[in-house]
């Protein structure tokens, strides 16, 4: 019997799990990828990032050393050169890594950028060599999106600096303006202050990581910490122009327009100086050279690509997965991954709807913060009666053990049934500690469940029995 | 310091008037106690206006986290960015050094709402 043809345009998060799951069903799968395996996340977000979050938290912790009863004769200091190379080393284990995956389920990978020119095929157009004509009974596509250039201050890659520029510095400037006080800005906020740069973030909204799903309380903590860290915020605020001086970047300033915040603050300056500015305010989709008009996949006004709960798009036979979907969507790596799973399984014959209600959220500031479920003000929207109950976690002994007392643990339940509805925690490990109240969620546990399964001590886990416990009206230690 | 004539509310800060319309502000002795070694204070900007009973700042030590009420509502005129450094001084000096924040009054302000020293010492023992 043929083989389904599948061709799967981007090997990121999304593109090359699809590709596998598919050749696991018994495709032939062929992706085409332009640039590196492993996409936006392992060349330009998660992982590079949390290398360098890793080398600051070192710092940071460093610097304290004495605290713990460690002496450090000598200087420490940051060495740009190293901490690159040592990115560098562990990306290009990474990419090997996928590499060694797609070639062992039998996946052809083409290097070269994909044109959809007919019904049925795509042209992969190569640098200096032939191009490729690939035939397709079914097409996934998972070319994600690049940094969000804004005309005003467009990024120079020398001055005013994309994420990606972020990671590739070879030195930490004396300072920066991070405009955009969501999950990127504000992860590079508290890196290159740990780092020793000084940093302030220009966010339109009345509070930073106004996003939604991150609750009030987990803002109000972080901002605090960032205090704390002297990185300088400034909400209520937008950039509205910069230009060059002899020592950087002199960044005009105004009151946002945007802020949802009646009474927002006036401006102390309208003008501050700075070495460079780092633009941290969205995604553009990659979608624009695709040649989708030329099979009718239909994209919003902006080019994100719009697609069913199947994941197909407006052309029967072609899905997407991943960023490329856009904000419409949750635009996350591990959501990619699953679409990617979702997507494969329905090309090859599946009728699966991708499911979005339980998705962790991991935010890597200092300290971390994870969520998963509803805030209480959304669970409220959503007409459900509900409660919420919080934690300090230094009121756990790990963390007072360890000398990361910051830090708060909150639960949502719907009030008769128990029923978990959300957890949003910010502080040591949040990222991982996520993990169980995702699957808590997931299940549809109540806090009676949790609050009746052992955590072990001295552990961090404990700050979700705890939790669960005062919201089951059993509370000892918070 | 000399007490008599501060004044304290119920969730443990006190006022002293400093001029014919502004008072410093900051928390008790018993509640710095209670706290125990206070490692970070979060202080409101200046030129920020509050109503009695709002929350204008946080004091946080290692075993907890407090927010800090207003005792009488008013606009904040200065506040000791000393504390902010060494956060200590208001374990060590709540009533003088410890001072945290001014408060600047216009009209009704609430001050008729608070307790004498001799009223909150009975508050907090009973």
């Amino acid at each position: 019997m043929k083989k389904m043809s599948i061709v799967v345009i981007g090997g990121g998060p999304g593109g090359y799990v699809a590709a596998i799951r598919a050749a696991s069903l018994g495709a032939k799968v062929t992706l085409v990828e332009k640039a590196h395996l492993g996409g936006t996340c392992l060349n330009w977000g998660c992982i590079p990032s949390k290398i360098l979050k890793n080398s600051a938290d070192v710092y940071h912790r460093l610097l304290k050393a004495n605290e713990f009863g460690i002496d450090i004769s000598g200087h420490v200091a940051v060495n740009m050169a190293t901490l690159m190379e040592r990115k560098n080393k562990i990306l290009e284990t990474q990419r090997k890594g996928i590499a060694g995956l797609l070639k062992s389920n039998k996946i052809t990978v083409e290097t070269g950028t994909a044109q959809i020119t007919n019904p049925g095929r795509v042209t992969v157009r190569k640098k200096d060599q032939d191009d490729v004509d690939l035939i397709y009974d079914k097409l996934i596509i998972a070319t994600g999106t690049e940094p969000l250039n804004v005309t005003a201050f467009p990024f120079d890659h020398q001055f005013v600096l994309s994420s990606n520029d972020l990671l590739s510095l070879d030195s930490i400037p004396e300072s920066m303006v991070i405009v955009g006080g969501g999950v990127i800005g504000c992860e590079f906020a508290f890196i290159f202050s740990a780092l020793g740069c000084s940093v302030t973030v220009v966010e339109a909204m009345s509070r930073i990581l106004p996003l939604p799903g991150v609750d009030a309380d987990i803002s109000k903590l972080l901002q605090r910490e960032m205090k704390k860290h002297k990185i300088n915020v400034l909400c209520d605020t937008v950039v509205t122009s910069c230009k060059k001086n002899a020592n950087g970047l002199s960044v005009r300033l105004d009151v946002s327009s945007f802020t949802d915040n009646p009474k927002p603050k006036k401006l102390k300056t309208n003008i501050i100086g700075t070495q460079k500015m780092a633009v941290c305010i969205g995604r553009s989709p990659l979608s624009s050279d695709l040649g989708l008009e030329k099979i009718d996949v239909q994209t919003d006004s902006r080019g994100w690509i719009k697609v069913s709960e199947k994941l197909e798009t407006t052309v029967e036979g072609v899905y997407a997965i991943g960023d490329i979907l856009g904000p419409s969507k949750i635009m996350l790596a591990h959501v990619a991954s699953h679409e990617g799973i979702v997507a494969a399984e329905n090309a090859m014959g599946s009728n699966r709807i991708m499911d979005y209600h339980v998705i962790p959220g991991a935010i890597f500031t200092m300290p971390e913060i994870g969520t998963v479920g509803l805030t209480e003000s959304e669970a409220m929207e959503k007409g459900f009666n509900a409660r919420s109950f919080s934690i300090n976690f230094r009121t756990l002994g790990k963390a007072q053990a360890i000398g990361e007392i910051v830090g708060l643990a909150k639960m949502v339940i719907e009030k008769n049934t128990q029923k978990v509805l959300g957890v949003h925690l910010i502080g040591a490990h949040a990222t991982d500690l996520i993990a169980e109240a995702a699957l808590a969620i997931q299940h549809g546990m109540t806090s009676e469940q949790i609050a009746h399964t052992i955590h072990a001590h001295p552990t961090l886990s404990e700050i979700l029995g705890e939790l669960a416990l005062k919201a089951s009206g059993r509370a000892i230690h918070g | 310091m000399e007490t008599s004539n501060f004044k304290f509310s119920k969730e443990h800060t006190w006022i002293n008037k400093n001029t014919a319309s502004s008072y410093k502000v900051g928390i008790s002795d018993f509640a710095q106690e209670q706290l125990g070694e206070i490692i970070f204070v979060e202080l409101p900007d200046i030129e920020s206006s509050f109503e009695q009973g709002e929350a204008f700042g946080v004091v946080e030590s290692a075993k907890s986290v407090s927010e800090l009420y207003m005792p009488i509502s008013g606009t904040i005129a200065q506040i000791n960015s000393k504390i902010e450094d060494e956060p200590d001084i208001i374990n060590k000096d709540p009533y003088e050094q410890g001072w945290m924040i001014e408060i600047q009054t216009e009209g009704e302000s609430g001050v008729e709402q608070l307790l004498s020293k001799g009223g909150y010492e009975d508050y907090i023992s009973s």
